[in-house]
């Protein structure tokens, strides 16, 4: 039993350490007295966070008391001007720090080409750790300020509550985003043990599961096999190592989501669904609704609104898009591969626009669903990709087969799972979530399902070590 | 009367899993990918040999120009046809996959003796959180001696010792900075000051300017040799483990200490490194000594028989590695000739 006593360095939630943290919170909350489980929830939220790197938690606690002391300066204060300038400085304190972290290496790094070029000197780079989820929580925490700016939301008084809406552990470090209105809401509810929790959870966890160690982590094996070797690869694999990228990311973000959604379930907190089965699109714009929604929304009702959305001439409506696209791949990472592939996406939003609009073109679904497919693949190469170079590599990988490259073959168990998980998304699309799907299925087919996740699990896991994508952002 | 059928189902899922899992050939298909094929060597030779050597690099390690490549534990077989001595080796592995190896051999099995290497390098905390760990702790899942499907669900669950290569390095410099030594000529107690000097100040070459290659040598001998092993050590607590096993499985255990460059290691950085290396094959004597036949290699070996020159390494040309076979042939005999 040496693997109980092992070194814990992260626990997320496909480690055995989150099998026992998990049970372990859940007992201490509900065994509280109701009016301390925030209380619970946070010290677990931070012990969560503190098992990657503990003094991060100290930017968190600084933002935590920022956003919380200005959000009621928002609230008392009485003059716009006052109001804007304690926005404002909520705003450089989140973004500063994000800049920080995520973007001061990017920005020196393009900085120090041009003082290379002109001065013949340069700046040292950044190379500070990215604290996990901070593009997350930032986002979250400025949706709160702003809310509260515009009077739409009451600031939060209890600091407890507020401090755990932030840190609250199933999502603080790859979302879904929550809006204070809907986490902060539930967070305050002290719903009591219910077995009906668990069986909301149980299933919810299960596929979550089956998305990442069985679909994610497989197709991510093989991506990182043929994209390890790029040069000496037949065009083939190059093709399905594309294809499987975007399947791999798809089913690490989802099932992380939906593992996510599993353990707050079980404290009787409901988190937003993150996707809708997204490959099940008829166009890109199709897509965007149900892919990474959280995300999506958030650029929606602070940033593209704000810009005036759709209103105005078509070439501002377009721009407004593009800038949303482009920010938003700014978001997933500093590079300029990050810039072009939100860019490319807002190029194919605004022309299904076009097409939709001034041509009345409508593809067939499942013509629509391939093509979408195909486009997003594509798409993600520059994503996957640490520059644009080895995009354009990839690409040139496969119009131009290597000379005497050998076929890398997939996995006929990996063939066989993907079509399981293909029918089981063709089922269950319509109801647009899997809490929807299940409450809706007969309970014998239900049963089979979890009996074959179960199994599937135990035989057809990934081995290779490899966490969860989005944790990087 | 549900929640029996449901606690049959799971069970019967499980056993299936399990048997599934090994006939699809996905049990091996992990053995694989997670490098633990020593699972095979091991189970093979349990039934064959009567000897079996446990050892790292140092055991097959052959210079370009060697009469012979035969390795270590191979030497050593030849010197002793009347017994079946086999040997158990791969990059990189200490202790703790001997520890995970050795658990393996259950009764019946034809092995009596157990001869384990000890590499003092493995001891230093640069072994220690090296950037292999992870893999190689991961494959200890696979030597365990749970059902398959047990191995499989805790390689999924990543309950092994997955700690990022940041945290890694982060952990070493701050060993290089809080393990303390005492030295006899200097006034270095840790490896980040004693490194940090030896950097700035530099060795000079023939003509007494700074050596870059030569200081870069001597930087890599103090972080790898330049600790004190107590019974904290992760390693002693395996080592400890394997004392414990060889007794429970009633195996006789060897250590033996492999030949260290002493001679580098005072050239390039003076008599106190090769003190402190001396002070930790004591120690080791002092704890193994009775507990297993123990033998010290350390300075067995001159300079010109190690085949590395820009790292500190345990790998020898033929003649070193026939010496070190000959050290252990002769305590394998005097064993032989005490317990057997």
């Amino acid at each position: 039993m040496a693997f109980l006593f092992i070194r814990a360095q992260q626990v997320f939630f496909n480690t055995i350490q989150y099998l026992v943290f998990l049970p372990v919170v859940l007992l201490l909350y509900y065994v509280t007295i109701p009016r301390y489980r925030w209380a619970v929830l946070f010290i677990a939220s931070c012990v969560f966070y503190m098992y990657f790197i503990p003094k991060y938690i100290l930017c968190l606690f600084f933002l935590i008391i920022v956003d919380y002391v200005l959000a009621l300066k928002i609230d008392a204060a009485e003059r716009p001007p006052r109001k804007k300038l304690f926005l404002i400085l909520s705003l450089v304190s989140n973004f500063g720090l994000l800049f920080y972290f995520k973007y001061l290496g990017f920005f020196t790094e393009t900085l120090n080409t041009v003082l290379l070029d002109f001065f013949g000197k340069h700046i040292s780079v950044s190379n500070e750790v990215l604290p996990i989820g901070l593009s997350f929580h930032t986002f979250q925490s400025v949706s709160y300020v702003v809310d509260v700016y515009k009077g739409k939301q009451k600031p939060e008084k209890h600091l407890g509550i507020y401090s755990t809406y932030v840190l609250f552990f199933p999502q603080m470090v790859a979302g879904p985003i929550e809006r204070f209105s809907t986490l902060g809401h539930e967070l305050k509810k002290t719903a009591s043990f219910s077995f009906g929790f668990v069986k909301k959870a149980l299933p919810l966890f299960l596929i979550g599961l089956f998305y990442k160690a069985v679909i994610a982590d497989n197709c991510g094996e093989y991506v990182n096999q043929t994209y390890a070797s790029l040069s000496s690869q037949h065009s083939l694999n190059v093709l399905i190592a594309v294809v499987f990228f975007s399947i791999q990311i798809y089913s690490d973000f989802f099932g992380y989501s939906l593992m996510a959604q599993a353990s707050a379930q079980l404290f009787g907190i409901r988190l937003v669904d993150n996707f809708a089965f997204p490959f099940f699109s008829r166009n890109i714009i199709g897509f965007w609704k149900k892919w990474h929604i959280s995300l999506t929304s958030w650029f929606r009702d602070y940033v593209y609104i704000p810009l005036g959305g759709n209103r105005g001439t078509f070439l501002k409506y377009a721009f407004n898009i593009a800038l949303i696209f482009s920010l938003s791949g700014l978001w997933h990472g500093a590079g300029i591969n990050f810039i072009l592939w939100g860019f490319l996406h807002a190029l194919c939003y605004i022309l299904t626009l076009l097409m939709m609009k001034q041509l009345g073109l409508r593809l067939p679904a499942i013509l629509g669903y391939v093509t979408t497919f195909i486009l997003v693949a594509f798409i993600f190469v520059f994503f996957r990709s640490g520059s644009i170079s080895e995009s354009i590599a990839i690409f040139q990988q496969i119009l131009l087969p290597a000379d005497g490259a050998s076929f890398l073959p997939v996995s006929i168990m990996l063939c066989v799972n993907l079509l399981i998980l293909f029918f089981i998304e063709l089922l269950a699309h319509k109801q647009l979530s899997y809490s929807t799907f299940l409450s809706k299925n007969p309970r014998p087919a239900n049963t089979v399902l979890f009996l074959y996740l179960l199994f599937a699990i135990l035989v057809f896991s990934g081995v290779d070590n490899l966490p969860f994508i989005y944790f990087q952002f | 009367m549900r929640y029996i059928v449901y606690i049959l189902s799971l069970a019967g899922i499980v056993l299936l899993a399990d048997q599934a899992y090994v006939r699809l050939g996905l049990y091996h298909d992990d053995i694989k990918t997670c490098n633990a094929e020593l699972l095979y060597q091991l189970d093979s030779l349990k039934n064959t040999a009567t000897v079996l050597y446990f050892g790292e690099s140092s055991n097959f390690t052959a210079a370009g120009q060697d009469s012979s490549k035969h390795s270590i534990s191979e030497i050593l077989a030849e010197m002793h046809p009347e017994q079946s001595i086999r040997g158990i080796s791969k990059g990189a592995i200490h202790a703790s996959t001997f520890k995970a190896l050795i658990n393996r051999i259950d009764a019946p099995s034809t092995v009596k003796t157990v001869i384990v290497t000890m590499n003092l390098r493995s001891f230093g905390i640069n072994w220690i959180e090296s950037e292999l760990e992870t893999n190689l702790s991961r494959a200890e899942i696979l030597y365990s001696n749970y059902p398959p499907v047990l191995k499989k669900f805790l390689l999924t669950f990543k309950a092994y010792d997955n700690t990022p290569l940041f945290k890694r390095n982060d952990i070493i410099r701050s060993h290089y900075k809080g393990d303390k030594f005492k030295l006899s000529n200097q006034e270095f107690t840790s490896v980040y000051e004693w490194d940090k000097q030896m950097y700035d100040k530099g060795l000079p070459d023939a003509h007494g300017n700074k050596d870059p290659e030569k200081t870069n040598i001597a930087c890599h001998f103090i972080k790898n040799y330049a600790f004190v092993i107590d019974e904290n050590n992760p390693r002693v607590r395996d080592f400890d483990a394997i004392v414990a096993l060889c007794r429970e499985k009633n195996l006789n255990l060897i250590f033996h200490v492999l030949p260290e460059n002493h001679e580098r290691a005072v050239e390039l950085c003076g008599t106190d490194l090769d003190e402190l290396m001396r002070q930790n094959v004591t120690f080791l004597k002092n704890r193994y000594g009775k507990a297993s036949f123990f033998i010290s290699n350390y300075d067995l070996l001159p300079d010109s028989v190690f085949i590395d020159r820009e790292w500190p390494t345990e790998h020898y040309s033929f003649s070193g590695r026939y010496s070190v076979a000959r050290r252990i042939s002769e305590s394998l005999i005097s064993q032989t000739k005490t317990r057997l």
